[in-house]
């Protein structure tokens, strides 16, 4: 079921405020206080939990193989600098993100079965490497025309409602909406643990829920206008430390 | 099921320490209704223990109210070494247990 | 789309609580004997008859949370005192009895923080059995933004 914000209310007091260039500030400097005790102690932040499922399989053999990823790749800890989103080395005109390129070792590198996009056992695996970066900033490949991709996304107004990502998410970040307080909408802490979703989600499930909201055509999790979205605010937040698994309202 | 658990590794005898346990568990209450209309049925994590050298800490009945992803953290007194041993009980019989060493200067 | 404006001034209040009172961030302490009805009815079903006497339990719980499907809630005792048992109720949730605490020898405290799935904004009652039989309660109140179960298509 999709629910549309109260927009008409909303949208009367856009304009006002046309922000300029605002500095990158993560989701968490957005976030209540007791969000933050939450995610900043890994026994209380239940995305720890994925993480902690995420380093057991890790290790753990499947497939025609009957390899693990650390068959072949080592310790978990070797993958703190990969950079993601980026081109398919086999055909560069197809964007992979860290999910989809799990999944491609999966199935070509081990011949297992896909897990499957938002499986419980991709995003622990997905929460796992990303935590391996965390307060450190995420590399980014500065590929100009996939970003420019996704940007052109960001800035299309879309839905019901006509709002682009950047009418909210830079024109009034730090604003109220009906119960919640406008981020920057940064991809710096995903996948996160929301506790609307009472478990971890993607980044892409958090697309398709910013789509819905203004009733908008959401794109499936794991497609290329969606990575390259991913791609442009991986690059629009550079400069922020990872902080997978962050947690949010 | 993924638990994590908190224990200091070492402690002063007398002292209290905190405890802090977490699981993974959708803690499906039973009241909720899938996308056909059909109701959910209830599957819940419905009792935790936590025991020290084997004497009680702490003995839960969870019910309906209890979160996702339920968390508990609680008061231990350190005795002696040894281990503090969790359990948490499922609505389908399976049980999950996990443990953890203490050591007492 | 009911009164959006209640919900963000509820949370603006909510704001300049934590502002305010910057060293315990939007918790309040329960008052002791608030609501002596609503505990009775509440505590019924697990204490029977017994008399509820109000006081000897600490519980804190957000006095707004932004979510209903993880509240953090914490009971205590006022001194040192090991009770029977503890438990807590969310009054309006539709199984109203959340959890039933039994303290073993080990405890250094009769003192538990956990989180709590809440239907909608509420009352929590927290309530402790002690050695003689005695029963005593407290309660606070919670206002919930916006409730468990409702939206998790989103
Ligand atoms: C049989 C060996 C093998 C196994 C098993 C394997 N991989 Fe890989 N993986 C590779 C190779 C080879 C590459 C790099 C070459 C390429 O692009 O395909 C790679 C690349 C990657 C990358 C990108 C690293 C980078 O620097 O960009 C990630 C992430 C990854 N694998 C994750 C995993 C995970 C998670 C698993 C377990 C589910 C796994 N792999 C299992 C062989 C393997
Ligand atoms: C009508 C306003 C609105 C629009 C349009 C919108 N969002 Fe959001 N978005 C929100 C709100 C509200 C949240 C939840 C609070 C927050 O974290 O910002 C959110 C959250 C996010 C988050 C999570 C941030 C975090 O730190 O957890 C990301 C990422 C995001 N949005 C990206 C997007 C993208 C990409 C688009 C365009 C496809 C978009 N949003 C469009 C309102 C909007």
């Amino acid at each position: 079921m999709t629910r549309l914000w109260p927009l008409p209310i909303f949208l009367a007091a856009i304009g006002a405020a046309l922000a300029a260039e605002q500095p990158p500030r993560s989701g968490l400097d957005y976030a209540t206080p007791g969000l933050r005790a939450m995610q900043a102690d890994d026994f209380a932040n239940p995305g720890m939990l994925w993480v902690a499922e995420g380093e057991a399989l890790w290790d753990k053999k499947d497939g025609m193989g009957g390899t693990s990823c650390q068959s072949c790749h080592g310790a978990l800890s070797s993958m703190a600098g990969i950079a993601y989103p980026r081109r398919d080395p086999r055909d560069p005109s197809r964007l992979m993100n860290l999910e989809t390129r799990i999944e491609q070792c999966r199935v070509d590198r081990m011949g297992a079965p896909p897990f499957g996009y938002e499986s419980r056992e991709l995003l622990a695996l997905t929460a796992a490497i990303r935590n391996q970066a965390r307060g450190k900033q995420s590399s980014v490949v500065e590929d100009a025309a996939a970003i420019a991709e996704g940007e052109r996304y960001y800035r299309m107004r879309r839905g019901a409602f006509d709002l682009s990502c950047a009418q909210c998410h830079e024109e009034r970040a730090g604003k109220h909406l009906r119960d919640e307080t406008i981020s920057q909408g940064q991809s710096n802490g995903f996948p996160a643990y929301r506790l609307r979703w009472q478990g971890l989600g993607s980044l892409h499930r958090r697309f398709q829920v910013c789509n819905n909201a203004v009733g908008a055509e959401p794109s499936p999790l794991g497609s290329q206008e969606y990575i390259a979205l991913e791609w442009y605010l991986a690059w629009r937040g550079r400069s922020l430390p990872v902080e997978t698994p962050a947690v949010r309202q | 099921m993924k638990v994590l658990v908190s224990v200091p590794a070492v402690v002063r005898r007398g002292e209290a320490f905190e405890v802090k346990a977490m699981a993974m568990h959708v803690m499906e209450n039973g009241f909720r209704r899938d996308m056909d209309g059909k109701a959910v049925p209830r599957k819940i994590l419905n009792h935790f223990t936590c025991r020290y050298n084997g004497e009680i800490v702490l003995d839960c009945d969870w019910h309906t109210p209890i979160s996702a992803n339920p968390y508990m953290s609680f008061a231990v007194k350190a005795v002696d070494s040894g281990t503090l041993t969790f359990e948490w009980i499922d609505d389908d019989g399976s049980i999950e247990r996990h443990s953890a060493p203490i050591t007492v200067t | 789309m009911t009164a959006p404006v209640d919900r963000r001034s509820l949370l603006a209040a909510a704001a300049a609580l934590t502002a305010a009172g910057a060293l315990s961030p939007a918790v309040a302490l329960a008052q002791t004997a608030s609501n002596a009805t609503v505990m009775a009815v509440a505590l019924r079903p697990v204490f029977g008859d017994k008399p509820i006497k109000p006081g000897k339990v600490q519980l804190k719980v957000p006095v707004v949370a932004e979510n209903g499907s993880s509240v953090q809630v914490s009971v205590g005792m006022d001194g040192p005192e090991m009770p029977k048992r503890m438990v807590m109720v969310a009054t309006a949730n539709p199984q109203p009895l959340a959890t039933e605490i039994r303290f073993g020898p080990r405890a250094a405290r009769a003192e538990v923080t956990t989180r709590l799935r809440l239907a909608r904004s509420q009352t929590i009652v927290a309530a402790a059995e002690m050695p003689d039989g005695t029963v005593w309660a407290t309660s606070a109140d919670v206002t919930i933004t916006s409730g468990a179960c409702i939206e998790l298509g989103e």
